[in-house]
C-alpha cells in the first residue's frame, strides 16, 4: 500500500510519499503533471522493490527531461540505499535532506532523526550524536557510516 | 556424517573456520596450502568438501590448471557441488572468482566470531545434505516452526510480503531488519512468478509481463513459500516448478556493482538483476538449488540481531548448486 499527498507550494508542488514502492505504483498517474518545481517528501517510504526502482527512475528521468527541477527531502533508508546502489537513482535531482536511523543501546528502541546533507558534509559526515526518547539513553547509529553516506561523497 | 574436508589456504583465520565445520559435520580436515600439492591430495582420496582461499586469484588459477591436468574439468575428483570458495569482501566484488568452472559456494571470510560463523556454515552444508527440498527443515529443526505457504494468484505475492513482515514483527525483529527481509522475499517471489516458467523449450513466459497484472497460477505455475524462526536465525525459501535458472545469467547479475555503472532502463521485464543485486547487498545469505527442469529453490537464511547495523555486517554466503 502507498499512500500520495500533494500540497501546492509556492513554486510548484510537495508531495509525500508513504508505503511501500513497488509493482502497483505509478507516479506518473499518482502525481500527475508538475507544474514548477517539485519537493519529493520521502520520509513515509517503507521499502522499494526494484520493480518500484525502475519505476521511481523512469518516472524522475522524464522529470529531468522535461526540465523540472526536483528535489528529494527527508530520505528514509530504503531510499538511501537505492542512491547507495545506484549511481544514477537521484536522476539529476537534489538530495536536500535524510534520516538518519538509530537504535536505543539501552531499550533497542528504534528511530530516526532528520538531517540536511549541507550540515552532514560540513561536517566531515560526521554522525550526530542522538539519545533516545524513551530512556534518554545515548543511541548508536544503526548503520556503517562510511556506507550510508556513501552517495554523498564527492 | 563423517569424511574429511580439504583446506587450501595459507591465511591463519582459515583453520579455526574449517575447523568449526568439521565439528558440526563430524568430519576431519586436511590442511594443505599450496594449491598443486591439494590436487595431488585429491587423486588419492576423495573430501566430502573443498574449502579454497579465492583472495588471491593465482591459488585459484593454479588450481583450475592443475585439476584440468590431471583429470579433466569433469572428472569427479573435484566436483563443483563440493567446492567452497572464501574470499575477503561480498561476492559482488568477486567477478574473476564466480567465472570459475568451480564456483558454488563463496563465502565472505569472517573477521569476528569466527568459530560461531563456521558453526553457522557448518549447519547450512549439514542441512543441504540430504537434497531432499527440506533445507531450512533441516536448518532451523522443529523450533523454527517451517510454515508453507502456496501462492495461487500472482497478485497474492504482495499479500505473501506483508504477511512476511507482520511475522517478522511478531518475532520481536526490528522493523528496518523485517522491511528489509520482506523486501528480499518480494524479489525472490518475483523471480519465481516472472522468471522462472518458460515454456517447452525453456523460454521465460512471463519476463516482460506487467508485474501488477493478475493472474492465476496453475499447475506448475504455483509457487511454495515455505520460512521459520528459530529465535536465532530466520530462513525462507521460495521455490518453483520450473527449473529454468540460468547459471551464467545469474552469476553475472551477482557481480553488476551499479555504484560504478549507471542503471539503465530497459524496456520490458522488472529490474534487470537489480532485486537480486538488492538481496546480495542488504544482508544475509543466499542459497540456490536448481534441478533442471525440475525446480529452483531459492533460500534466503539471516541470523537475527537487535539491530540493523549487526544485521548487515554479519557472516555471510552465496551458493548456487545446479542438478541436471
Amino acid at each position: 500500500m502507498i499512500t500520495i499527498n500533494k500540497q501546492p507550494t509556492q513554486n510548484g508542488l510537495m508531495v509525500e510519499i508513504a508505503g511501500a514502492i513497488e509493482e502497483n505504483v505509478h507516479l506518473e498517474q499518482m502525481i500527475g503533471p508538475v507544474k514548477g518545481s517539485l519537493v519529493v517528501n520521502c520520509s513515509g517510504v517503507t521499502r522499494i522493490n526494484s520493480v518500484g526502482v525502475k519505476t521511481w527512475m523512469k518516472y524522475f528521468q522524464g522529470l529531468k527531461a522535461q526540465g523540472v527541477q526536483f528535489k528529494f527531502a527527508e530520505c528514509s533508508y530504503p531510499i538511501i540505499e537505492q542512491l547507495n546502489m545506484i549511481s544514477n537513482f537521484a536522476c539529476g535531482g537534489e538530495v536536500e535532506s535524510i534520516l538518519l536511523p538509530y537504535s536505543c543501546l539501552k531499550c533497542q528502541n528504534e528511530f530516526v532523526a532528520s538531517c540536511l546533507t549541507s550540515d552532514l558534509k560540513a561536517s566531515g559526515l560526521q554522525v550526530p550524536e542522538a539519545r533516545c526518547e524513551r530512556t534518554d539513553c545515548a543511541a548508536q547509529f544503526d548503520d556503517d557510516p562510511e556506507e550510508y553516506f556513501y552517495f554523498l561523497e564527492d | 556424517m563423517g569424511g574429511e574436508l580439504l583446506l587450501i589456504s595459507k591465511n591463519p583465520d582459515d583453520p579455526a573456520f574449517v575447523a568449526e565445520v568439521a565439528g558440526v559435520l563430524d568430519a576431519t580436515v586436511v590442511t594443505e596450502p599450496n594449491p598443486v600439492q591439494a590436487v595431488e591430495l585429491l587423486a588419492q582420496k576423495s573430501f566430502h568438501g573443498i574449502f579454497i582461499d579465492v583472495a588471491e586469484l593465482d591459488a585459484l588459477k593454479a588450481f583450475e590448471m592443475e585439476v584440468q591436468k590431471r583429470f579433466g574439468l569433469l572428472g569427479d575428483q573435484v566436483q563443483a557441488a563440493r567446492v567452497h570458495f572464501i574470499g575477503n569482501g561480498p561476492i559482488h566484488e568477486k567477478r574473476d572468482a564466480i567465472q570459475s568452472f568451480f564456483f558454488a559456494a563463496f563465502y565472505e571470510r569472517p573477521q569476528e566470531n569466527i568459530e560461531e560463523a563456521g558453526s553457522f556454515y557448518g549447519r547450512i552444508m549439514r542441512a543441504q545434505e540430504p537434497q531432499n527440498g527440506r533445507t531450512i527443515e533441516n536448518f532451523l529443526g522443529e523450533e523454527g516452526g517451517v510454515q508453507p505457504l502456496f501462492i495461487e494468484r500472482s497478485g497474492q505475492k504482495q499479500d505473501a510480503v506483508e504477511a512476511i513482515r507482520n511475522y517478522l514483527a511478531l518475532g520481536q525483529v526490528p522493523h528496518r531488519v523485517a522491511n528489509t527481509i520482506a523486501n528480499i522475499s518480494d524479489e525472490l517471489l518475483m523471480n519465481a512468478l516472472y522468471d522462472a516458467p518458460g515454456d517447452e523449450f525453456g523460454r521465460p513466459i512471463y519476463a516482460v509481463t506487467a508485474r501488477d497484472a493478475d493472474r492465476p497460477l496453475q499447475g506448475r505455475e504455483q509457487v511454495e513459500i515455505k520460512l521459520g524462526f528459530d529465535g536465532t536465525f530466520f530462513a525462507i525459501a521460495v521455490t518453483d516448478q520450473f527449473g529454468n535458472l540460468d547459471r551464467a545469467r545469474l552469476l553475472n547479475h551477482i557481480s553488476i556493482n551499479y555504484k560504478d555503472t549507471e542503471y539503465k532502463l530497459r524496456k520490458g521485464g522488472a529490474g534487470a538483476g537489480l532485486g537480486l543485486a538488492t538481496v546480495l547487498q542488504t544482508g544475509g545469505s543466499l542459497i540456490y538449488h536448481c534441478e533442471e527442469g525440475r525446480k529452483t529453490e531459492a533460500i534466503f537464511v539471516t541470523r537475527i540481531f537487535e539491530n540493523y547495523r549487526d544485521f548487515k555486517s554479519q557472516f555471510r554466503f552465496f551458493a548456487a548448486r545446479f542438478y541436471v
